[in-house]
């Protein structure tokens, strides 16, 4: 417990917060006694997991918490999709999170719901959207599917190969922006907070301009400490480009949009999907990479992000933020995070909701 | 619609002194757990030395580049600058008992984060977040911070006359409604900013006169969240037994959905949210007082075929009240905070009744929706 932050509560008041920011909503009253029940008798996570039985934690709670992670704007305010579909449906069947950006896996809406909801289909999302519309229970009625069987995927790397992924972050552009949001959503870190000068710049593609405004340090003192390790990785995502409302994705065929724009001849020109870690030493050792660090495609580029420490960390600390309203700031936060990212590593075994249920007892007040 | 509209604004200056009321209570039980100053000055920052030498000064006339301390090596003080770049260091220097370091600018990113930095990203984004500079709307709160400050587009001693304010005001630059409001709206964003990042320092520092100098900044922080705009209407939905999707329903969430909050971050909780609630709430309770399945089971045994002088007799309003607090605020949570409220809707009933018709039973719904209103739109219900 943390007395320093947690508010003034009794039983009976910590399981109505712990229900209100598990599941959304107040729990009714018989929920309420046996929430409050367990947690007198010294069982807090008990009590969480039965919040967290609610289907408005799936519904609410978890999809907005993942919408954000879905779209440049990082907003909330966008329709259901199967990049949401697919991590509820990971975390309601204890699917090991680390497998969030390699697994084969998929998920859509059962038939069975009893709503009107149009069929799913490549390239379009109002499968989910309808589901949305309808109040669709998400607990129920999401169904485990094999992504590559439908969306032909040879190469599936989690949420990093669904529609929604593909509209994002791979439509036009060089899909740097893949690489970058992978980052920011399951790494908790933007490319300037990785910025090392320090790197060869052997890697950096040719659309990259040696002198911005004609001035070369520029390129030398800024663009390269991102460039340099971000276009290494991002070689991953060669084969992808998001065509006529789908992913498509090409193998063995670097697709065009990669490797042109050719502003500097002498850059480096992306022949494969052969992606390597140049961030894996120095500054950016800190991350705690583990295992092979390099590789082809985006499957293994997926397992070797979530490997690493900072995979567990950015998680523990995403789930503190939702649960406990709070950013984990002081030594003591700070140290029950890490804590808490171990768990979650080893004991946990990647298991989304022990990390979230051992977190939110951990903010309930006392 | 009209009907309820109009019971909103009868009730709106009591549901403006229920969350005075409620913000109150927050911001004491905020004060408790920080264990902050009473006497801290927002827009000072200031750091006590072991030796309980104070110095404050104000953003205003001190240095602004962040990267010098004024440290008074002799007594352990250390008084942080403006806030918005470098280190602020308080150390104590001489009487041994190690004081933290406060990392300013870090909290006024924490700050920006949560107030001017969510205005960019709405509706700078497209192009402040992409290409043209400063770039102000990236999703990295410390790059978008460093974009504004660094090329003085704020001006904490004048807010109204930052760069960023007037661009909307006189140059009607990008305005995303009207230019006017949408001015104001980043102004006061930035006071937002500025009262969050000198309230962030002032728990920093004072919490690095401790003992061991390791108390970080989090003492500022809120203990409580705000429910978004769908938790919101679900937890409607809940405690009245009304359906989201009925069509009045939907049609009114529609209407306040973009004027709910986003996210769960109190900080930037604002009175135009809670009108949003309250319309919201109005739509429920509407609902509610006029389906008499559904309000049986909120009000059992409560008589709305009664006249409101029968039905909100002493007794019958005492009633009313505890049913209502129960079922929307939990039974058994929290009795503590009943009285002051109870109190409050006492009050309202009192001056509901003023002017009306109290031998008509129509009397008795009227009162029933601004109680149901007050109590449903409050923060015990959207409070995270």
């Amino acid at each position: 417990m943390l007395s320093s932050t947690a508010a003034l509560a009794g039983p009976r008041e910590q399981a109505w917060t712990l229900h209100n920011r598990l599941a959304s909503v107040p729990p009714t009253p018989q929920t309420l006694n046996s929430m409050e029940n367990l947690i007198v008798s010294g069982n807090a996570e008990g009590a969480a997991n039965i919040a967290m039985e609610n289907p408005e934690f799936y519904g609410t709670t978890l999809k907005n918490w993942v919408k954000r992670w879905t779209n440049a704007d990082q907003t909330p305010r966008v329709p259901f999709n199967d990049y949401v579909a697919t991590v509820l449906g990971m975390i309601r069947d204890n699917v090991p999170f680390d497998q969030v950006l390699s697994a084969d896996l998929y998920y859509i809406v059962s038939n069975n719901s009893g709503a009107t909801i149009a069929p799913w289909a490549i390239d379009s999302n109002d499968h989910y959207e309808d589901a949305e519309t309808n109040n669709v229970n998400f607990k129920e009625f999401l169904l485990q599917r094999s992504q590559s069987s439908l969306n032909g995927i040879t190469d599936t790397a989690g949420v990093n190969t669904t529609r929604t992924a593909g509209e994002a972050f791979y439509s036009a552009g060089t899909n740097r922006r893949v690489t970058r949001f992978t980052f920011m959503n399951f790494l908790c870190r933007d490319f300037e907070a990785l910025h090392d000068l320090n790197l060869s710049d052997y890697h950096v593609r040719r659309d990259v301009d040696r002198a911005p405004g004609g001035d070369s340090r520029t390129f030398r003192n800024k663009c390269v400490g991102c460039h340099s390790g971000q276009d290494a990785l991002g070689g991953a995502f060669a084969y992808f480009d998001f065509v006529d409302g789908k992913l498509e994705h090409t193998p063995g065929q670097v697709v065009d949009k990669i490797n042109a724009n050719n502003l500097f001849s002498e850059g480096w020109v992306q022949q494969d999907d052969s992606w390597t870690n140049l961030w894996k030493d120095g500054q950016n050792s800190v991350l705690g990479w583990r295992g092979v660090q390099q590789g082809n495609g985006a499957r293994s580029l997926g397992a070797m992000l979530t490997r690493s420490r900072a995979f567990a960390e950015c998680m523990s600390t995403k789930v503190y933020e939702l649960v406990c309203m709070k950013n984990p700031l002081s030594d003591e936060e700070k140290g029950l995070v890490m804590s808490l990212a171990t768990d979650f590593e080893t004991t946990g075994n990647y298991s989304m909701k022990r990390l979230i249920a051992k977190t939110s007892v951990q903010c309930m007040g006392e | 619609m009209t009907r309820v509209h109009r019971i909103t604004v009868t009730f709106m200056m009591l549901l403006t002194v229920l969350f005075t009321y409620n913000n109150c209570v927050l911001e004491q039980k905020t004060n408790k757990k920080i264990k902050r100053s009473d006497d801290v000055n927002l827009n000072t920052t200031s750091t006590t030395g072991t030796d309980g030498t104070n110095t404050s000064t104000d953003g205003s006339n001190t240095t602004t580049d962040g990267s010098n301390t004024s440290t008074d090596g002799s007594n352990g003080t250390t008084t942080s600058t403006d806030g918005t770049n470098g280190t602020t260091s308080a150390t104590d220097g001489t009487n041994g008992t190690n004081g933290g370091t406060v990392d300013v600018k870090a909290l006024s990113v924490q700050a920006f984060s949560q107030t001017t930095h969510l205005l960019t990203k709405a509706h700078c984004v497209n192009c402040h977040g992409n290409f043209q500079q400063p770039l102000h709307a990236v999703a990295d709160p410390t790059q978008a911070h460093d974009a504004l400050i660094d090329t003085n587009k704020i001006n904490f001693s004048d807010i109204p006359n930052s760069r960023i304010v007037q661009k909307l005001r006189v140059n009607m630059h990008q305005c995303w409604s009207d230019c006017a409001s949408n001015a104001t709206e980043m102004e006061q964003s930035i006071v937002n900013w500025k009262v969050i990042r000198d309230q962030l320092i002032s728990g920093a520092t004072s919490g690095s006169t401790g003992t061991n100098g390791d108390t970080g900044p989090n003492g500022a922080q809120p203990e409580y969240g705000i429910k978004s705009y769908e938790q919101i209407n679900k937890t409607m939905s809940v405690l009245t037994g009304v359906r989201i999707d009925r069509s009045n329903i939907q049609n009114i969430y529609e209407d306040v959905l973009t004027q709910l909050p986003t996210d769960n971050t109190i900080d930037t909780f604002l009175a135009a949210h809670q009108v949003g609630v309250t319309k919201l709430a109005a739509e429920y309770c509407d609902t509610l007082v006029n389906d008499t399945t559904l309000r049986a089971n909120v009000w059992p045994g409560f008589n709305f075929g009664a006249t409101a002088t029968n039905a909100f007799n002493s007794t019958g309003t005492q009633n009313f009240i505890v049913q209502t607090l129960n079922a929307f605020w939990g039974q058994g949570v929290d009795m503590s905070g009943r009285a002051p409220a109870s109190i409050e809707l006492q009050a309202l009933v009192n001056e509901l009744k003023v002017g009306e018709n109290l031998g008509a039973s129509s009397t008795t719904r009227k009162i029933a929706k601004g109680v149901c209103i007050t109590a449903l739109a409050s923060l015990n219900v959207t409070l995270l």
